[in-house]
């Protein structure tokens, strides 16, 4: 308590001193994706008592975010417990040719036959979620893994009828280390045809972010999808925003956006899981009516 | 019922003398209400009627008190688990009285929160009680916190029994809920019908008052997000919607539907459009959610079927492309209808092309995808008669004198209460009777929830018939196969079979390649056809769409799991069987697609939905969800089946004088069929 009420004090002084300036609760919305402006301009992001600060540093700017609203202005001391911002709740939307079902995984819930199915051990699990400035844009974002268990997305995708496929994701590794995640772009009828996705940079961004990306072949007339996995013996990675678009003509695997990356085929590993889970998938897909409604949970509406 | 322990922000409140006068120059009365200081604590609205910090909030099961230093503000939140129900704080004590406008805010983390303001009136005859619902505005924290707030809503706090924020959650965290005044009352007039110039853009008619639809869906999105979400939104549909029928004639038209969201004035206009686009797609597995529904005005314990008036065609003559409209069942209390009773028409419409017709209202809407099907709309009936409709026009014949007398119906006079076991869990499944005695389902309430099999009632000594009663056509890797034991019984011991499939609800496809093996032998060729899987194409299945695109797909899947194979090793080809047919639609498609034609297997009743796919589910906030169809079947010689229903080897529906007299017409024609002939080679006929 004692910590709260000196941020108080300090934060009063620090408004007095501004001469009040910038009432600092205005929605600032900015408009377009990209990198939007930083939600904590001038003022160091990713610290305070936050547990997700806690977690490898939450904060930074956001792709597709909108502008600041709060704390942390230019020169103060003052490290604002947490940062606000203003986003489309329906996430990253600047790219409508995005051939992801959902990519920001913002109309995908827990259970079902959803854009996104989860699988564990014991089969089909329930799809766990982090919210709000935690997640890369938009309100919700995956939590993979990191409950003591391999964790293993499947993501439904649509190939572009030739071009090649350029795929793009962000990660957050609880850990600091990006490859804590595995990615990769499958044809789930033949496994062993795709790509893997690779991190840009070893280490996470200041942003606690890393990019995955890769260059996979046209799947025209397979059954593409995105593959994420955490080993059980990882911490959790935080997945959010998948951007899958026809790549162009020049494209080469691993070309876009860091030649120095390589992304190969399938390892036999993920095509070896990709192909038992698709099994899986195919011996289950629903022809029918849906024994219940796809919500986390169903208030008690009128019946007849 | 939890009632709030405080009203104002007892975090604030706890900041005292000279602090407190610096945090009121931090958090200055902004534009908005509930904002955030400096240090990024949340600062109430000033003007709050409710400012919840939950500081010290008195615990329970499904909502725990969590201290530690993440709270938005102070240092407590809570935790809310209610394991699949919501949990009620009461707020009626700070509402205003008189009639006054509120928007309601609060935050939540980690998982989704559901949370509405159910306000609740007494049953006098006014505007009735309903819920304002609570979807995210965007605004997010840095360490997980995220926004959702209701619309502008109305309250007529002397009116007001009770006033709750009701929440539900499988573990969200949730912190600083606000209710302000907001915004100007607006009353909720009476309407009558599908469409009341009563009700504003943000309303719409149902039950006889308008109701506030802006309270029940997300926000209307800013102009920008706006464009971008429509275009988000068509795309999904292009690119994953539908088989190649459907690809063809309806996805255009839905498209350009939601281009008009574009331009939607109203939250309300705006998420109703998209419904409606979603139902303009008019596909069985193609439906929306969400809290759009209201209570039906009054109780109306009837289920209908699709018939033929064969008693009163000279009162209100047939309706072309339509069948009749027949009152198959009833609920114990509280109608004066009984089976054999017509549905004329319903606000001068052909009942079931009124119930089509309400697509831009009713978020329950179903279709069946050959458009010559309307099982789905008879269905239907029942509850969007207490909702939209004015009055019935029914036609009601004697069963000694076969004389009939029409009558109109206005449904303000339906009963206004369920009464005593007066028929609310009764279960419309387009069966008459069931024959199947004690081992069939309950006739009084009709709910089949398993696969129910044996003698049949109509069994004479030595003839051994038997029948199955079932809805589901499931198939689970390592759970019992549900249908095994019949189908070892009619094996070993039918000398004739009725298999009522009436409702089918479908499944999965080896439930129905599993049906089939009693009734023919495993084809030599392979599979008869292939599941295309969802589309992973763009434009796949989409017109154009030749013979030679159909075969290449079947040469590719058939090869795999999606392969529809049919027929078993140890058939029973001598058995004679009927399969009844009425609202069947997806694994219920390909199960009579896989019988039919088989040796001694004949087909009664109306023709499938042709819904020859599987489908994708969305799943957005509080209740707002969404599936569509992906994916077609596709036949060895490259057509597509979606869009294009099982015909019947007899088209058959019930009579009007039969169901008068608790005749089963359909039945008693399968009846007289399997008793007709000895068993046929090579086809039943």
């Amino acid at each position: 308590m004692s910590r709260v009420v000196s941020l108080v004090l300090v934060s009063g002084l620090f408004a007095i001193g501004c001469g009040g300036e910038g009432d600092l609760t205005i929605d600032q919305r900015a408009t377009g994706g990209g990198s939007g402006g930083a939600h904590a301009s001038g003022g160091s992001s990713g610290t305070g008592g936050s547990s997700a600060a806690g977690k490898g540093g939450a904060g930074g700017s956001q792709a597709g975010a909108g502008g600041a609203e709060a704390a942390g202005q230019g020169g103060s001391a003052i490290k604002p417990k947490r940062t606000i911002e203003t986003r489309s709740p329906f996430g990253n939307l600047s790219n409508p040719k995005n051939l992801v079902a959902d990519g920001d995984f913002e109309m995908t819930g827990r259970q079902a036959q959803m854009p996104w199915i989860v699988f564990g051990d014991s089969g089909q699990q329930t799809l766990n979620f982090e919210t709000g400035g935690r997640c890369r844009s938009g309100v919700r974002c995956a939590a993979v893994g990191g409950l003591g268990a391999t964790e293993e997305y499947i993501g439904w995708v649509v190939s572009p009828k030739e071009e090649k496929i350029a795929v793009s994701l962000w990660a957050k590794p609880y850990s600091g280390v990006c490859a804590d995640l595995a990615a990769s772009l499958v044809d789930s009828d033949s496994a062993d045809f795709g790509a893997d996705l690779v991190s840009e940079t070893e280490a996470p961004g200041a942003d606690g972010w890393c990019r995955f990306s890769g260059v996979g072949p046209n799947m025209a007339a397979r059954a593409p999808v995105v593959y994420l996995s955490v080993d059980a013996s990882k911490q959790r990675v935080l997945v959010d925003d998948v951007q899958v678009t026809a790549a162009p003509a020049s494209a080469k695997k691993g070309a876009l956006p860091s030649p120095g990356l390589v992304a190969g085929p399938p390892r036999p590993e993920v095509a070896a899981r990709v192909a038992f889970i698709a099994d899986v998938l195919r011996k289950t897909r629903r022809y029918g009516l849906n024994p219940s409604l796809p919500v986390e949970t169903t208030k008690p509406r009128p019946q007849d | 019922m939890k009632r709030l322990s405080s009203v104002r922000s007892s975090r604030l409140a706890s900041v005292t003398g000279a602090l407190a006068g610096l945090v009121a120059v931090a958090a200055a009365p902004s534009a908005h209400a509930l904002s955030f200081d400096a240090t990024g604590d949340v600062v109430f609205d000033p003007k709050a009627l409710v400012a919840e910090g939950f500081e010290g909030f008195e615990a329970t099961a499904q909502l725990q008190l969590v201290s530690d230093q993440t709270a938005l503000q102070g240092n407590d939140h809570l935790l809310v688990s209610t394991q699949g129900q919501y949990a009620k704080i009461s707020i009626k004590p700070k509402v205003l009285s008189g009639k006054h406008a509120y928007r309601a805010r609060v935050f939540a983390r980690t998982n989704r929160l559901f949370a509405d303001v159910d306000v609740t009136y007494p049953a006098d005859g006014l505007a009735p009680s309903y819920s304002a619902s609570m979807f995210p505005s965007g605004r997010v924290t840095s360490d997980g916190w995220y926004e959702i707030v209701s619309s502008v809503f109305s309250i007529d706090g002397d009116r007001a029994t009770d006033v709750q924020l009701s929440v539900s959650a499988s573990g969200a965290d949730m912190d600083a809920f606000e209710l302000v005044e907001e915004g100007a009352y607006v009353e909720r007039s009476t309407c009558e019908g599908k469409a009341d110039a009563a009700c504003s853009a943000s309303q719409y008619c149902a039950s006889g008052f308008c109701r506030d639809g802006d309270a029940t869906v997300p926000p209307l999105p800013p102009q920008a997000d706006r464009d971008a979400l429509v275009s988000h939104l068509q795309q999904r549909f292009r690119f994953f919607f539908g088989g190649r029928y459907t690809r063809e004639n309806r996805l255009p038209i839905a498209i350009a539907t939601m281009e008009s969201m574009r331009t939607a004035e109203t939250a309300w206009a705006f998420w109703n459009g998209f419904a409606t686009a979603i139902h303009q797609l008019h596909d069985w597995h193609t439906k929306t959610t969400g809290n759009a529904d209201v209570s039906g005005r009054g109780t109306f314990p009837v289920c209908v079927v699709e018939g033929e008036a064969d008693l009163s065609h000279d009162l209100v003559p047939k309706t072309p492309g339509y069948p009749d409209v027949l009152v198959s069942h009833v609920g114990p209390t509280n109608t004066t209808l009984k089976p054999g009773d017509r549905i004329a028409s319903i606000d001068g419409m052909h009942p079931l092309a009124w119930v089509e017709s309400l697509e831009a209202v009713d978020w329950g809407n179903w279709r069946s995808d050959d458009p010559a099907g309307h099982a789905e709309a008879a269905e239907r009936l029942r509850s969007t008669v207490t909702r939209w409709a004015k009055e019935l026009t029914i036609i009601r014949c004697d069963a000694a004198t076969k004389k009939c007398t029409q009558e109109i119906l206005a449904t303000k006079d339906l009963p206004k209460t369920m009464g005593g076991g007066g028929g609310g869990g009764i279960q419309c499944d387009h069966r008459p009777k069931y024959h199947l005695g004690s081992a069939g389902p309950n006739e009084a309430n009709h709910q089949v929830f398993k696969v129910y099999q044996g003698v049949l009632v109509d069994s004479q000594p030595g003839e051994d018939l038997y029948g199955m009663v079932w809805n589901d056509v499931y198939l689970e890797p390592g759970q019992p196969n549900p249908y095994k034991a019949a189908l070892d019984s009619f094996r070993a011991n039918a000398k004739g079979l009725v298999l009522d499939h009436r409702t089918g609800n479908g499944g999965t496809e080896p439930a129905a390649e599993f049906l089939t093996t009693l009734f023919r032998e495993t084809e030599g060729g392979g599979a008869i056809a292939a599941s295309s899987g969802f589309i992973g194409t763009v434009d796949w299945l989409g017109p154009p769409f030749s013979i030679d695109d159909g075969v290449a797909i079947y040469e590719k899947r058939a090869k795999t799991d999606d392969a529809f194979k049919i027929g078993g090793k140890d058939p029973r080809l001598d058995l004679r069987t009927a399969l009844l047919l009425a609202r069947d639609g997806s694994a219920s498609d390909w199960f009579p697609y896989g019988v039919k034609g088989a040796p001694n297997v004949r087909i009664f009743g109306r023709r499938t939905a042709g819904a020859f796919s599987s489908f994708l589910q969305f799943d957005y906030f509080n209740g707002l969800s969404w599936q569509f169809a992906s994916g077609d079947l596709v036949r060895k010689d490259g057509t597509t089946h979606l869009g294009e229903g099982v015909l019947p080897d007899e088209e058959i529906l019930p009579k009007q004088s039969d169901l008068l007299i608790g005749k089963d017409t359909v039945y008693e024609r399968a009846l007289e069929w399997i008793r007709s002939g000895k068993p046929a080679q090579g086809g039943a006929q």
